[in-house]
């Protein structure tokens, strides 16, 4: 019974004890907390506990031993007088108030209702809801210590938008605020409100900051210690949680946050307020000029900040447009990556010109819909977005420095994309950035990826940073996880790339990773349901015929896979796709030679030969060695294409040059090599599919084992951590691995006791922050 | 028990025993109407009413609670209908318990003594003191009336005081806590335990060998403790006033002025909250201003700040304690002018750098608050001296680096004592990793010259146990560092003798001992204790008390050194606290020498006294952070093995002591080390080692020329080789040394290997006693019964035997382990347990422990 309760245990003891010691001489309970931290849930449970023992719980005057219960008895007329009359021998007398002092003095036993520790909270509201990590990390943040109150937690996330993906639940928004009757704001009201608005505004205040409010100081310092003394702000003077935070700001609406903004600035020489207040001052043009020669002064040591007070510079010149300002806001606001201000900046903007091209490209390419025409930049976003069937190259110059981005930068991004590798070699020699030459090979493995936003970074060097939100840098993030062979985080990724907006090149990537990742662990069903969703257009066909070669391969269906895989081969030729169409060459051919068809792995090794002097650079040499060593059964070959794939870092690619390499046998001393390289870099989260372990174990090398990593697991036993991980019922798990439930239960159970954690988020946080040790049940 | 709280009931009552019978007596015999329990707040009334009401149900007496609240003052009618209500609810009316009865307004009052004569049954009472201006006739009548009985609870004496802080945390206190704990709540049990509560809410305690000590200043925190609730609940006003008092008070006849609002004062004095002096109002105890003045909200706090800041400033106020000026200037934060703040604040904390842990703090807002580089530097080169004299090496480290960014604005000398703490610091906090970076050379570049780079690689080098390598880097590169600036040459020449010292080049020591004018700081009155200290307590470490105490005379001794003299000298209860208080108080952290030479006698001490599991904590925690010189320890820590009858654990750890020494060319120490081993080797017969060890022991007499290490020498080549020629030189060597528990442990060395007489025994016997050395006294015993010696006080004996037991199993040992430790049967040791229990009364072994952790039970 006491179990359904967890994490109040040490209120219920209490509350036992103190009924026990009530024999002789009755005694009063206080139990005392917020609303919200499950005071009549301890009561349900405490009365529960004592009617199970016999013990009468009554709400009156009782006759003989027994507990009486007054819930919420500071709502009582006179709860001291009520509680302490109620008191005598035999008797234990429960009343639950949020903060009465007086009670508390007269009490016999206060019972301080402790937070909750959050691991209780995180199973608490994850065994009601599928929800995914990221939203329990999110309102983690988001409420801070008030995630340890049930109550706010559960209403917080009641009102919260969640969207389905797979079988989980995703924030749709990521603005987390508090509902707006919760009790805590209760105290922010008049006076109360604008210091509160005050602090949120000023994310945290000083208490001489209270002059800015321009008010009767006195009331103002009243107000800021009650609002203290009630929990809103901490002692350091700042919101309680950023939930809360949201929710002071929603109060008053827009509007009273930007009055606020106004009243701070007016007079004031603080840019960073005068940037807040921005166009509302009623003197904004004036204004303008000194907050961005302010601006000027901080931008080489603060850029982010530099780029706001710019923006708001640029908006308080609203009637002016100064071409300068414009290209200096705009690059400074690219080269941070603040999206948003630049949407906001190209929102308000009528006049348009080369930076406002580069910009809107940007914010197309990260799934933005900026209100503008636009020149040849947008042109090559609409066309990698699919609105357009192609773009011609620019014409280049040297150098260019009043561009944000010049056409020689252009044009490589746009080689880069359509894996052109002469083009790219050229454009990459006007380019500005004098690193950019240096990484070819990686600008065109990341332009074969459909990565942008690392083909942007690359290109443009310290001129542009990928924003922190987006499709863009969510796709970066799920190729990252892909080389480190992180496939749990790389699927989660992939699920949050189907939450962004509008379905962008990324998202059909991403997909085709995720069917690709799902085919690999022999999830065939998965991968179909991704395959299904991705764009039928011919851009991806190469890749895409990859997986599905691999699928219908595996699937014992060869002739179809390298029928399916000419056919495409065929068809990209026809269009001038190249990305993806030599790693289709080289899946061909190994599933051809496997056929005995020599006929067609000759005619692709001609293939590959010739893209290879096509198209030289690494991604080729590697597909043209490892297909040479297959062809040949040459292993010195395999082994150096198996050698670039190491150098390269990709952890999915090397497994695959190990297979190849493990066709030589006979031979096995590259192979171990690789292997042990691939074993010396295991993480954490590094999980082999079986084939390979099973090649390890051929070859005599021990599978990868982290110091801080797992340890002591079997591979099971792992792939159920990982599935927990990614919050699947015992039901699912069941079903990928292909076992009954009953098993499942009993692998958790051994590994409950074997790691000594006691539930499944404990496992899934363990595992995370890579704890996860076979410490036994003592640990 | 999370999230609870209970009002300590049992540990209000501590001595409150003759109150109890007062009252309770009365009651039963029908002698009196009405029991009156008076006294102050917070002295424990109620809990000594819940006590009665206890023991009356127990006695089957029927009793009532009539509750009196705060609002009845209004109602007077509720109180007496309460009343009635109760006594007609019983046919034979009970015993009525009132509560607070300074509640009452003074009609009601009245009326309810005047019906105690008519009443059926009796009234037990309370009333808080001071008595209301309004009560005084009532309180008048009662003292004279006959039918009442008036018990007044008196505050709690020092002992008392420290009986409770033991009965709330089950730890002893340390005499000069209990002082402070007195102090601050005047003794009334309801502020001890807010005082307690608030040390350990603000981390200022620190517990130690199951000794509480004081580390920090306490200051009050912001919890919500009923005995400030109480204040609270008086309303508004006077929780205002209360609180502003809290910081005004000190500045005297001003406060009142500067309060403006006065009209709740009165009310506060009658509450027995504040007091009226000549000199303007005082708190009854100390630590009710200080939880009032955490309570404060952050803007009352600067507004506060700010006045009593403004009136000195203008000299409309004064206060004659300096550190009350720049406490206030850090209330008041941004009010006050930064600049004259800034300077103020450096200015109080210069003058108080070394003696006021406060000096930190000021210091620290001296920094936050300077208006130039030249002023920040200054407040951080102060603070990181401050902390680091405070031993809060962490807080000095972060200074040191935020003063680092400020190169230019430091001396060289500056820098290079910057640096040295830093170097510390990283010692203290165990961070070995970063001092092998910079011993390697490799660390970010070191700051200052070439020079300073050298000492700094070099006390790197010390610091993580490279003694000979930093003796030789010093050496080589002596021609550079002697010309640099006088804090360089100093910890040049100090460093290289202590690293010389350890790996057993005394030539280059002495030298620097016989002359300390090298040390050009030496010079200096801030540096000459610590310069003289560091080199004394090297002395300690290898056993030379009586040189290192030459050293030390006349100069102000830190508790490390009183524990180490007091250790050689035989004055081990005294030795025992303040090497306590050392270790607690981080004294010797970056006095390497003395850290672990602290640890060392500790652990012996605590070995040789049957406390074993302390011993092994005391040992263990000094193997954590200030790791060095580890073999040192592993002496102490093989005498608790073989104690436990783990011979060849034992012989592992003094093995492993000397591989350390080995590979690090360390040779200080390794004397004693090999002296156990011999020892054991001849127990075990194997002469072959033992001969091997003396010879090895002559080599270091003679390469160390100490007395330490020749009494090693003489001692195994006596016992091993049955020298009559060493024996005798042995026994004029230790007792010329005069080092009581050396010669009981070279005397019962000798005798144990038929070297000595009974007179032999009996003097070590003795000198172990001056000790209170339990667990050697039980050995010699044995010994002296094997040789036919008799054992003097039979009936002193028996009860040494029984405490050397209870001390045993108060520590926590297993009935196979106690009889490991006394050399005797499991079945013998029970029989001697259940004898124990019987004989005292205790129930259970912990109960045992309780006692001896009270010292209920000596």
């Amino acid at each position: 019974m006491q179990e359904l309760l967890r994490g109040r245990h040490g209120e219920l003891a209490a509350l036992r004890a103190a009924f026990e010691a009530s024999a002789s001489r009755g005694r009063l309970a206080v139990v005392r907390g917020e609303p919200g931290s499950g005071r009549s849930e301890l009561l349900r449970h405490a009365t529960a506990m004592w009617r199970a023992e016999g013990v009468a719980v009554v709400s009156h005057r009782p006759r003989s031993r027994a507990v009486v219960l007054v819930d919420d008895a500071d709502q009582l007329h006179d709860p001291v007088l009520t509680t302490t009359a109620m008191r005598m021998p035999g008797c234990l007398v429960v009343a639950v108030c949020r903060d009465h002092a007086e009670l508390a003095e007269v009490a016999d036993v206060v019972i301080d209702m402790s937070t909750l520790s959050p691991e209780v909270v995180t199973e608490l509201i994850t065994t009601r809801r599928p929800l995914d990590h990221s939203v329990v990390e999110a309102l983690r943040t988001a409420l801070g210590p008030l995630y340890g109150n049930p109550g706010t937690v559960l209403a917080t996330l009641g009102e919260l938008n969640l969207t389905p993906v797979g079988d989980l639940l995703f924030l749709a928004d990521d603005r987390i605020s508090l509902p707006g009757n919760h009790p805590l704001l209760d105290h922010v009201h008049g006076l109360a409100y604008r210091v509160a608005l005050l602090c949120v505004v000023r994310q945290g205040i000083e208490v001489s900051d209270l002059t800015l409010l321009k008010e009767d100081l006195d009331a103002c310092g009243r107000a800021l210690d009650e609002l203290v003394e009630r929990g809103v702000l901490t002692p350091d003077l700042d919101v309680l949680c950023p939930a809360l935070a949201n929710a002071i700001a929603d109060r008053g609406g827009e509007d009273a946050v930007r009055r606020m903004h106004v009243a701070l600035a007016a007079e004031s020489a603080d840019p960073d307020l005068v940037a807040l207040a921005g166009p509302d001052l009623p003197d904004a043009p004036r204004r303008a000029r000194w907050l961005a020669d302010r601006a000027a002064e901080i931008q080489g040591t603060d850029p982010e900040r530099a780029g706001r007070w710019l923006a708001a510079a640029l908006r308080m010149t609203q009637d002016r447009p100064c071409g300068r300002l414009f290209f200096l806001t705009l690059s400074v606001l690219i080269a941070t990556g603040q999206d948003e201000l630049m949407g906001t900046v190209l929102k308000e903007r009528v006049h348009e010109d080369s930076s406002t091209d580069a910009a809107a490209m940007l914010l197309m390419l990260n799934g933005e819909q900026p209100p503008i025409n636009g020149g040849p930049a947008v042109a090559l976003a609409r066309w990698w977005l699919g609105e357009r069937p192609d773009w011609t190259p620019l014409p280049m110059t040297t150098h260019d420095d009043e561009q944000v981005i010049t056409n020689a930068e252009l044009n490589a991004i746009y080689h880069a994309l359509r894996f052109d590798v002469q083009a790219c070699r050229t454009a990459l020699r006007f380019v500005r950035d004098e690193d950019a030459r240096e990484c070819f090979d990686e600008l065109t493995e990341a332009g074969t990826a459909g990565d942008v936003a690392t083909v942007l970074e690359l290109v443009l060097g310290q001129r542009y940073r990928t924003p922190d939100h987006g499709p863009l840098k969510l796709y970066q993030r799920v190729l990252r996880d892909y080389a480190n062979a992180d496939f749990t985080a790389a699927l989660q990724g992939v699920r949050q790339l189907e939450l962004t907006k509008r379905p962008t090149p990324a998202h059909h990537h991403g997909r085709m990773l995720a069917a690709a990742m799902h085919s690999a662990r022999g999830e065939h069903r998965q991968a179909f349901a991704w395959l299904a969703k991705v764009s039928h257009a011919t851009r991806y066909a190469p890749t895409r015929a990859l997986v599905e070669c691999g699928l219908l391969h595996r699937a014992g269906d060869s002739q179809a896979a390298v029928n399916l895989a000419w056919r495409t081969l065929q068809r990209a030729k026809r269009a001038d796709i190249r990305p993806g169409v030599g790693r289709l060459m080289l899946q061909a051919l190994q599933i051809a030679l496997r056929n005995n068809d020599m006929a067609i792995a000759r005619t692709l090794m001609t293939e590959i030969t010739e893209l290879h002097r096509q198209d030289d650079c690494r991604c080729t040499l590697q597909v043209l060695l490892l297909a040479k060593g297959l062809l040949y059964g040459d292993p010195a070959e395999a082994a150096r294409g198996a050698e670039v794939v190491r150098r390269r870092g990709h952890r999915p690619d090397l497994l695959w040059a190990c297979h190849i390499l493990a066709q030589f046998c006979d031979d096995p001393r590259h192979v171990v090599r690789e292997l042990r390289a691939i074993a010396k870099e295991g993480g954490s989260s590094f999980l082999l599919p079986a084939r390979v372990s099973a090649l390890m174990r051929k070859f005599g090398v021990h599978a990868p084992r982290a110091t801080t990593g797992p340890s002591g697991l079997t591979g099971t036993e792992l792939r159920i951590v990982e599935l927990v991980r990614a919050g699947q019922t015992n039901r699912q798990i069941a079903t990928e691995l292909d076992v009954s439930e009953k098993a499942v239960e009993h692998h958790l159970t051994r590994l409950f006791l074997r790691t000594g954690v006691r539930s499944r988020v404990e496992l899934a946080a363990a595992s995370l922050a890579g704890r996860l040790d076979d410490r036994g049940a003592t640990g | 028990m999370t999230g609870t709280l209970s009002h300590p009931d049992a540990s209000n009552l501590i001595a409150r025993d003759d109150a109890h019978t007062s009252v309770v007596w009365p009651l039963l015999s029908g002698t009196a109407r009405l029991v009156l329990v008076t006294g102050a707040a917070g002295i424990g009334r109620t809990a000594l009413l819940n006590e009665v009401r206890d023991t009356l149900e127990h006695q089957r007496v029927r009793t009532a609670d009539v509750p009196l609240l705060r609002a009845d003052r209004n109602r007077p009618q509720a109180v007496v209908a309460r009343v009635r209500e109760e006594l007609d609810r019983w046919s034979r009316p009970p015993v009525l318990f009132l509560d607070d009865l300074q509640r009452l307004n003074h009609d009601v009052l009245r009326a309810l003594l005047d019906a105690l004569p008519y009443l059926a049954t009796c009234v037990v009472a309370s009333y808080r003191t001071p008595v209301r201006l309004e009560h005084t006739d009532l309180a008048d009548a009662l003292e004279t009336s006959p039918l009442t009985e008036i018990v007044p609870l008196s505050p709690l004496n020092r002992s008392e005081v420290s009986l409770m802080f033991t009965s709330l945390l089950n730890v002893s206190a340390d005499p000069e806590l209990v002082r402070r704990l007195h102090q601050d709540s005047r003794g009334v049990p309801g502020l001890v335990d807010l005082a307690v509560d608030g040390y350990l809410r603000g981390g200022a305690l620190r517990i130690i060998d199951r000794t509480a000590y004081l580390v920090e200043e306490p200051r009050g925190t912001g919890h919500r403790h009923p005995a400030v609730e109480r204040i609270r609940l008086l309303g508004e006003a006077a929780w205002r006033t209360a609180k502003a008092m809290a910081i005004l008070h000190p500045l005297g006849p001003a406060a009142e002025e500067l309060l403006g609002d006065t009209g709740a004062l009165p009310e506060l004095e009658a509450e027995g909250i504040l007091v009226r002096r000549d000199d303007g109002w005082r708190f009854r105890a100390p630590v009710l201003a200080n939880a009032l003045a955490a309570s404060l909200g952050p803007y009352e706090r600067h507004d506060l700040g700010w006045r009593a800041v403004s009136a000195i400033w203008d000299g409309r106020a004064f206060c004659a304690n300096p550190g009350y000026l720049p406490d206030r200037l850090i209330d008041a934060g941004g009010f006050a002018d930064a600049e004259k703040a800034a300077t103020q604040l450096l200015a109080a904390g210069r003058a108080a750098v070394l003696h006021d842990p406060a000096a930190r703090r000021w210091l620290r807002a001296a920094a936050d608050r300077a208006t130039n580089p030249a002023q920040q530097a200054e407040a951080l080169f102060m603070h990181a001296v401050a902390c680091a004299s405070h031993n809060d090496f962490v807080s000095a480290m972060a200074s040191v680096d935020a003063a680092l960014e400020l190169p230019d604005e430091f001396t060289p000398d500056q820098t290079q004592e910057v640096h040295l703490i830093r170097l510390v610091g990283m010692c203290a906090a165990g961070d070995r990793a970063g001092l092998r970076k910079v011993a390697d050379g490799s660390w970010r570049s070191l700051p200052g010259g070439t020079a300073a780079r050298f000492i700094g690689r070099a006390v790197a080098m010390c610091y993580t146990d490279r003694w000979d390598e930093a003796a030789k880097l010093l050496a080589s590169t002596r021609n550079t560092w002697r010309l640099g600036n006088a804090a360089t040459v100093t910890f040049g020449e100090i460093f290289g003798m202590s690293a010389a010292l350890m790996t057993g080049r005394m030539a280059e020591f002495e030298r620097v001992v016989s002359d300390p004018g090298l040390c050009p700081l030496y010079a200096v009155e801030r540096h000459r204790p610590a310069l003289q200290a560091a080199m004394a307590r090297c002395l300690l470490l290898l056993g030379e008390a009586k040189r290192g105490a030459r050293m030390l005379a006349g100069q102000p001794l830190t508790e490390a050194d009183l524990a180490l003299l007091g250790g050689a000298e035989g004055r081990w209860d005294d030795a025992l606290g303040h090497a306590r208080k050392a270790l607690v108080t981080g004294s010797t952290l970056g006095q390497v020498a003395a850290h672990t030479a602290l640890a060392r006698d500790l652990a012996t001490m605590l070995v040789t006294r049957a406390k074993l599991t302390r011993a092994r904590e005391v040992i263990a925690d000094a193997r954590v952070g200030q790791n060095v010189l580890p073999h040192v320890l592993d002496v102490a820590e093989s005498d608790l093995e073989l104690v436990l009858g783990a011979r060849d654990k034992s012989r592992q750890v003094l093995q492993r002591g000397l591989a350390f020494a080995a590979h690090h060319a360390i040779v200080i120490g390794t004397d004693e080390l090999e002296l156990r081993l011999a020892m054991m080797s001849l127990e075990d017969d194997d002469r072959e080692d033992a001969e091997f060890r003396v010879e090895r022991l002559a080599d270091i007499a003679e390469t160390m020329d100490t007395g330490r290490a020749h009494r090693n020498h003489l001692l195994a080549r006596a016992v091993t080789w049955h020298d009559k020629s060493a024996v005798a030189e042995v026994r004029r060597l230790v007792a010329e040394r005069g080092q009581p528990h050396e010669i009981a442990l070279t005397l019962t060395a000798l005798a144990s290997h038929g070297l000595g007489d009974a007179q032999t025994l009996r003097e070590a016997y003795e000198l172990f006693g001056t000790m209170d050395a339990l667990l050697p006294r039980a050995v010699v015993r044995h010994l002296m019964r094997e040789h036919g010696v008799a054992v003097p006080g039979r009936a002193a004996t028996t009860a040494e035997q029984e405490r050397l037991l209870a001390s045993l199993v108060a520590e926590g040992l297993t009935n196979r382990e106690l009889a490991g430790v006394l050399r005797t049967t499991e079945k013998s040791v029970e029989a001697k347990l259940t004898r124990l229990f019987q004989r005292t009364g205790y129930r259970s072994r912990v109960e045992l422990a309780t006692a001896m952790l009270t010292g209920e039970y000596r």
